[in-house]
């Protein structure tokens, strides 16, 4: 009974920690739906397909929100009319490259600043690679759900005349689509955590190359805010090497399965596996680089 | 159908906060936000109904998005529901069978606006967890008198008169809970079962473990059973430096 109620705290906690942060990124993504005008992204990004991915990949510096929040502002992007390229690639960096987080990373780790910098970086490059990659698809709509895709053929793009009705429908339905999997992602996370003992993870501490993976798991596993991960990362900074708490602190705001399940309010499963895949190769090249180096 | 799980989100996120239950699952620091969010969603869930009426009345047309099957809200009414029917409760000792416990003797610093209070005995379970993380010097506690709550958490390698008086450090929410807790060394610790909500005084002292280490317990004066405090977590020493 202890463990269904343990299973039950820790899936509702991480909902409504990440609650705030859901309805603050679906507040931001109506804002520039009823606000911006049309065609206003689009006519600011730069033509250049590289340097529009990057400047998308800054864009998290001005929105301090967790990876949950981002969802909402990447799936109004592609609505705007983003390539899903682009959103993507805002999606991927936002949790990363975001003043909390790199502010967070910095205090966390005094007397190891790289670390803050190696996961900024990081998260910068793994995001524009992706990003540029999927930019030369043919057809990007490919990738996306077949609900999400068929919002995206049939947006109007025309102000709402009626903002407050427009506000609250869209809310109610982004809300709906952003909790679902929310909700299942927490579940599955609280069961990973309550029935599965961490013993066997924490063993490999100091193995140069078995840390790496072990934390690659541990991120994956616990759904934890990019924004405070660090201090949680910090806990272990003592029994794990370094290079595989910079593989935590990459891949779990990316990869986590409350993001992935997230994303599939954007994407089909298999993207998101082969995305999953990427990250999860260039989050453990860099845990074991570093690992050797030192 | 949505509007009015949008309503019933928020109306248990008010719930929480109103029953005091909100730091079972989150920082207490997290707790504005998340009941301004609360509040955000009882409005438009409030408001979206009455629309709903409305533009059915005025046969007003909008854009509908893809109708989804009743399976897909599910998971979504599924744990809602569980909120509602299970008292809420922070995380039992079960749970920190499958956590490594955090070591305490590391070298720390707080920020100079935490004030410890002046009295020993009025140091909580928090302040003794800062106080023993960022001193230099841990053993200069040996002596002082204490009084601090928390659960019992018999672990299978201690002595049968030993046990781990805990509670979990949390970063953001309980997902991320850390156990951690003080040896008590008490010659009838069998009569209080593991998960049970004590009070222990006692004094500090310092003992010698299997490996000649030297370690911090507590001998207890007098242990009594108590209630789990409102705020049952700690709050991570490193996010409180940060805020």
């Amino acid at each position: 009974m202890n463990k269904v109620q343990d299973f039950l705290t820790i899936s509702l906690s991480i909902v409504i920690e990440s609650l705030p942060f859901v309805v603050l990124g679906i507040s931001i993504s109506i804002c520039i739906a009823v606000f911006v005008p049309e065609g206003f992204i689009i006519k600011v990004l730069p033509k250049n397909k590289f340097f529009s991915h990057i400047f998308l990949s800054l864009l998290g510096l001005f929105a301090p929100v967790c990876q949950c929040g981002n969802v909402p502002v990447a799936r109004r992007f592609m609505l705007q009319g983003l390539s899903v390229s682009q959103a993507t690639t805002f999606l991927i960096a936002a949790p990363i490259v975001n003043p909390l987080t790199i502010l967070t990373t910095w205090i966390a780790f005094p007397n190891n600043h790289a670390i803050a910098i190696i996961r900024l970086l990081a998260g910068f490059l793994i995001a524009n690679v992706i990003g540029i990659f999927i930019s030369y698809r043919k057809d990007q709509t490919q990738l996306l759900s077949k609900n999400f895709n068929e919002q995206v053929c049939a947006v109007k793009h025309t102000k709402p005349k009626k903002k407050l009705l427009f506000a609250v429908h869209t809310f109610t339905n982004e809300f709906i689509e952003m909790m679902l999997p929310l909700c299942i992602g927490a579940m599955i996370a609280g069961v990973m955590q309550v029935f599965l003992p961490k013993d066997i993870l924490l063993s490999v501490g100091q193995n140069i190359f078995l840390s790496v993976f072990a934390m690659l798991a541990l991120g994956f596993i616990i759904s934890i805010c990019s924004t405070v991960d660090a201090f949680f990362a910090l806990s272990y900074i003592n029994t794990f090497t370094v290079g595989s708490i910079l593989t935590f602190l990459i891949f779990g705001p990316i990869a986590d399965i409350k993001m992935l399940v997230m994303m599939k309010s954007i994407f089909k499963t298999k993207v998101i596996l082969y995305l999953l895949l990427f990250i999860a190769v260039i989050s453990v090249l860099i845990g074991l680089t570093v690992n050797l180096m030192l | 159908m949505k509007n009015i799980l949008v309503l019933l989100f928020g109306i248990y996120g008010l719930y929480l906060y109103f029953i005091h239950r909100l730091t079972s699952y989150i920082n207490p620091f997290y707790i504005l936000f998340f009941v301004i969010a609360s509040s955000i969603c009882v409005i438009i869930g409030i408001f979206g109904l009455l629309l709903t009426v409305t533009t059915k009345r005025k046969k007003i047309k909008f854009t509908k998005p893809p109708i989804r099957s009743i399976l897909f809200y599910i998971p979504l009414v599924a744990l809602l529901c569980l909120g509602f029917l299970f008292k809420p409760k922070s995380l039992s000792f079960s749970y920190a069978t499958i956590q490594p416990t955090q070591t305490l003797y590391k070298n720390f610093n707080i920020r100079d606006t935490y004030k410890f209070p002046k009295k020993k005995l009025d140091y909580s379970f928090n302040d003794w967890y800062f106080d023993i993380k960022t001193s230099p010097d841990p053993r200069k506690i040996v002596g002082q008198p204490v009084k601090i709550i928390g659960f019992v958490y018999k672990q299978p390698e201690f002595n049968q008169d030993v046990f781990l008086l805990s509670r979990y450090v949390v970063t953001c929410c309980a997902v991320d809970a850390t156990p951690t807790g003080f040896p008590i060394k008490a010659n009838n610790s069998e009569q209080y079962e593991n998960g049970a909500w004590v009070e222990v005084k006692g004094t500090w002292s310092i003992m010698k473990d299997r490996n000649n280490d030297d370690h911090l317990f507590i001998i207890p004066t007098n242990i009594s059973k108590t209630q789990e405090p409102d705020e049952p977590y700690l709050m991570s020493i490193d996010f409180y430096n940060f805020l």
